[in-house]
C-alpha cells in the first residue's frame, strides 16, 4: 500500500497518468486521489481536453495520395539501381 | 526486387505519420515531402541493418529525425531560448481561473491554430511535442529517436506543454473566446 497522494503530488503526476506513462501503484494512487477530491477533477478535466485538441489537430492529416506515388517511383527507382 | 516489396509492406504503414511530423517540424508542406522522401530513401539503404520484428516506427522517425537536424534544422533558426525553469505547470489553469475551468476553450481554437502555435515552438520542445502528444509515441520511443534520456524528454515535453498553453490562452483572449487576465 503506498502513501495516499495529495493535491500537489497528484498534479505532479497528471500529465504522465494520462499518457498512461506511469506505474500501477501510481496510477492507482492518482485515482484514488481524483475520485475524492472535486477540485482535481476539474483539474484533470483541463489537461485532458489540451491533450485531446492535440490529438485531434494532428490525426485530420494524412500523406496525399499524389506525394505517396511519387515516393513510391522514387523508391522503385533506387531500389531498381 | 523482392526485398522492395518487403520494405513497403513495413514501411508504407508509417507514411501517415512520418509526413505529418515532417509536416510539424520542417513547417512547410514541400519541405517535409523532401524530408520524408530523404528518409524512405535512407532507411532503404539501411535495410539490411534493421532487424525485422523490431520496431519500425521508432527506427524510421530516428531516422526522419537525424535527416531533419542534418539537413534543415541548421538551416533554420535554432529556438528562441527560454527559461522557464521555474514556471509554474499550472499557471494557464490558474490564469484562466473560474472563467473556464474545464478548459473548454482549448476545443474552440481551431487545428491549425493549434498546428501553427507547435510549429512555432523551438526545435526540442517540438519535436518531443510531436512526438509524444500529437503522435502518441511511448516516452521511451520518443527517447530514442531523438537520441535523448527519458528524464530530458519529460522536461522537454514539461515546457513545450506549458508554452503550448500559454498560446492557446492568448491566442483564445485575442479572439474574445476568454477574458483577458486582470
Amino acid at each position: 500500500m503506498t502513501t495516499p497522494f495529495d493535491c500537489r503530488r497528484t498534479l505532479d503526476e497528471l500529465q504522465d497518468w494520462l499518457r498512461r506513462e506511469v506505474t500501477p501503484e501510481t496510477a492507482a494512487a492518482v485515482e484514488a486521489h481524483l475520485a475524492l477530491c472535486a477540485p482535481c477533477r476539474v483539474h484533470q478535466e483541463f489537461e485532458q481536453r489540451f491533450q485531446v485538441v492535440l490529438e485531434r489537430a494532428s490525426a485530420q492529416e494524412c500523406c496525399p495520395p499524389e506525394f505517396r506515388e511519387r515516393l513510391l517511383a522514387a523508391l522503385r527507382r533506387e531500389a531498381g539501381r | 526486387m523482392a526485398d522492395v516489396a518487403v520494405f513497403e509492406a513495413e514501411v508504407l504503414p508509417q507514411l501517415d505519420t512520418l509526413y505529418r511530423v515532417g509536416r510539424r517540424l520542417t513547417g512547410e508542406t514541400a519541405d517535409a515531402e523532401d524530408l520524408v522522401q530523404e528518409t524512405l530513401l535512407r532507411a532503404w539503404r539501411g535495410w539490411a541493418g534493421f532487424t525485422q520484428g523490431s520496431n519500425v516506427r521508432a527506427w524510421l522517425l530516428t531516422i526522419l529525425r537525424n535527416t531533419f537536424v542534418s539537413r534543415w534544422r541548421s538551416r533554420k533558426r535554432e529556438g528562441t531560448s527560454i527559461s522557464l525553469d521555474d514556471a509554474d505547470p499550472h499557471a494557464i489553469y490558474r490564469a484562466v481561473g473560474s472563467q473556464d475551468p474545464e478548459g473548454h476553450f482549448f476545443e474552440r481554437v481551431v487545428d491549425t491554430q493549434v498546428l501553427a502555435a507547435v510549429e512555432g515552438l523551438p526545435d526540442g520542445f517540438r519535436e518531443a511535442l510531436v512526438l509524444s502528444d500529437l503522435e502518441g509515441l511511448p516516452y521511451a520511443e520518443v527517447a530514442a529517436a531523438l537520441g535523448i534520456p527519458v528524464g530530458t524528454v519529460k522536461s522537454r515535453l514539461f515546457r513545450a506543454r506549458r508554452l503550448l498553453q500559454t498560446q492557446l490562452h492568448d491566442h483564445a483572449v485575442e479572439l474574445g473566446i476568454l477574458k483577458a487576465k486582470p
